[in-house]
């Protein structure tokens, strides 16, 4: 049984070049920062607290602007109208509207790009499907556990098809277990959706198991420092992780991140 | 092993009252306490019945001027209806308008806090001049006293939206109009509400107040506030102390009105989204 390597496609999907980013109050964020990621690539930013990974992250979906520099999504400027709903950010909280259910939770992107009805189709139940809600449509957030809310926040993002997700240490806040549950089902959510994922965290285990790259960040002003590459084929399952191949990997990972500090 | 029994038995027979008996005993015995205090010290102290009338005597008077009693209390009520209307659509508009800009709150908000420590007393012959005697004048009181409850706390909602939602209706380039109804409504819809019943108690004051010092008397027509207004003149102290309850009762029937319709809109809400509270 030979499991089909993914080839990676050679097409350029996210184009950062030269970017800085300085805040109003003066803090330069990130400083000079080149990032090229290719179209089914699974990126993980790692870096230091305050290092300006969410910065990066918010600039490349455009909810933020660079001070300097360029930003291109599919050859589009990030947050453009041809872009809409081509991008989809899920954040470190799971930011549901507590007045609606888990459903309407997840229609809200269609409402808001005012895609008609009749044009939704099965979106939404697919999007619950694929993160395993479909039970819990008409629950309300507060019923739920951090964990299925985190699912929300994912299914919501899925919705629109996104050719691109942007995740920002979505699962920091929960505990271990949930945690890997979520690394092994967001596996699944990108061999169904063929997604390009770029994906902040702070855990080293958790970013060799999703990633094909990890790009380390140094203090702040951030810039890119080295980079990581992890050939193992997808899809990876939970098994993955008691291979000496993931331990060789964590270890190569955490003596790159001692540098940053 | 064996001790668990007796306790498991003492947790059940404790949980046999029922919560709303658990609930109400506590007051009722602090109210029989405190007419029984009360009762005491008057016969104790011989205290005249002007100075102060024994719970007998109130609930006496009380029936006794129930006719004009009941006739006052409508009055109030119909004139802390309307405050309250007014302080609602008025006080959402003024939110909306400060929580617009930060130049508008900026420019704004230190007037209306003036207006809020400004006595009533040093304001009403102004309204007096006016609106004259009656009516408007004791709803304009009204809404000057209860007005900024519903300001502050739906100014508060209207700007506390989380930053990340704000962004999420970014990402879907949602419009201004989506952005109000879909998001920033319904997130101050739980604020708004603690602003209404802080309102619902603070307009039936308002209103009181608003009679005594520009009620139009004669006959118990002018509200409560005439009524007390008359019977503290007259040194009618049992008449008095019954329409000082009549008024505390409106008082808390008012506010369990807008309290159940907060919760009707407030339904779908967490609760700990509810509890804004200070
Ligand atoms: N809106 C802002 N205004 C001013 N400074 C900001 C703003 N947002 C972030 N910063 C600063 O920019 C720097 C980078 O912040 P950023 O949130 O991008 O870091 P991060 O790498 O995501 O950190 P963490 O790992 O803690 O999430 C920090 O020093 C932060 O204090
Ligand atoms: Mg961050």
């Amino acid at each position: 049984m030979s499991t089909p390597v993914s080839l990676p496609s050679t097409k350029t999907l996210v184009r950062v070049h030269g970017v800085d980013k300085q805040y109003a109050n003066g803090t330069i964020a990130i400083e000079g920062v080149n990032l090229e990621v290719k179209e089914n690539e699974f990126v993980s930013l790692v870096g230091p607290s305050g290092c300006g990974k969410s910065t990066l992250l918010r600039i490349i979906a455009g909810l933020g602007d660079a001070t300097a520099g360029e930003v291109s999504v599919d050859g589009q400027q990030p947050g453009s109208l041809q872009n809409r709903g081509q991008s989809s950010f899920v954040f470190q909280e799971a930011t549901l509207l507590p007045w609606r259910t888990v459903r309407q939770n997840v229609e809200l992107p269609l409402e808001l790009m005012r895609m008609p009805k009749s044009r939704w189709g099965n979106v939404v139940s697919e999007a619950l499907e694929m993160v395993g809600l479909s039970g819990f449509v008409n629950a309300f957030p507060r019923e739920l556990s951090g964990g299925m809310k985190m699912r929300v926040s994912i299914a919501r993002a899925l919705v629109t098809k996104p050719r691109l997700l942007l995740m920002d240490e979505p699962f920091g806040a929960l505990d271990e277990i949930t945690r890997q549950k979520l690394n092994d089902d967001l596996m699944k959510v990108r061999e169904l959706t063929k997604a390009t994922i770029i994906f902040v965290t702070h855990n080293v285990f958790e970013a060799v198991f999703l990633s094909s790259r990890i790009v380390v960040m140094s203090v702040r002003p951030g810039r890119i420092l080295d980079e990581f590459k992890l050939d193992t084929p997808y899809p990876r399952h939970s098994e993955h992780r008691g291979t000496p191949e993931f331990a060789q990997g964590v270890n190569s990972v955490m003596k790159l991140l001692a540098h940053t500090h | 092993m064996t001790e668990a029994k007796p306790i498991a038995r003492v947790q059940s027979t404790k949980s046999k009252v029922p919560a709303w008996l658990e609930r109400i005993f506590p007051p009722m015995v602090s109210f029989v306490f405190f007419v029984t205090i009360w009762q005491s010290v008057i016969l104790i102290a011989q205290l005249k019945p002007y100075i102060l009338p024994s719970p007998l005597g109130v609930i006496n008077s009380a029936i006794e001027h129930r006719e004009s009693l009941l006739s006052s209390a409508w009055f109030t009520f119909q004139a802390s209806f309307v405050a309250f209307l007014v302080v609602m659509v008025l006080g959402t508009a003024l939110s909306f308008l400060l929580s617009s800009s930060k130049f508008i709150e900026k420019a704004l908000y230190p007037y209306a806090v003036m207006l809020q420590s400004t006595p009533v007393i040093a304001i009403a012959p102004i309204i007096i001049i006016w609106f004259n005697i009656g009516f408007a004048s004791i709803v304009t009181i009204s809404v000057i006293i209860a007005i900024f409850a519903v300001v502050a706390n739906t100014t508060q909602g209207l700007i506390s939206v989380e930053n990340n939602m704000q962004n999420l209706f970014k990402l879907y380039g949602a419009s201004k109009s989506q952005t109000l109804f879909k998001l920033r409504l319904p997130f101050a819809l739980p604020y708004m509400v603690t602003g209404w019943r802080i309102a619902a108690a603070q307009v039936v004051i308002g209103t009181i107040v608003g009679e005594y010092m520009a009620g139009a008397g004669g006959g118990g027509m002018g509200g409560l506030g005439i009524i007390i207004a008359e019977t503290s003149a007259r040194l009618q102290t049992g008449y008095l102390f019954a329409s000082a309850l009549s008024a505390a009762l409106l008082g808390i029937a008012f506010f369990l009105m807008v309290n159940f319709f907060g919760h009707l809109l407030l339904k779908n809400w967490h609760e700990s989204a509810v509890q804004h509270e200070n």
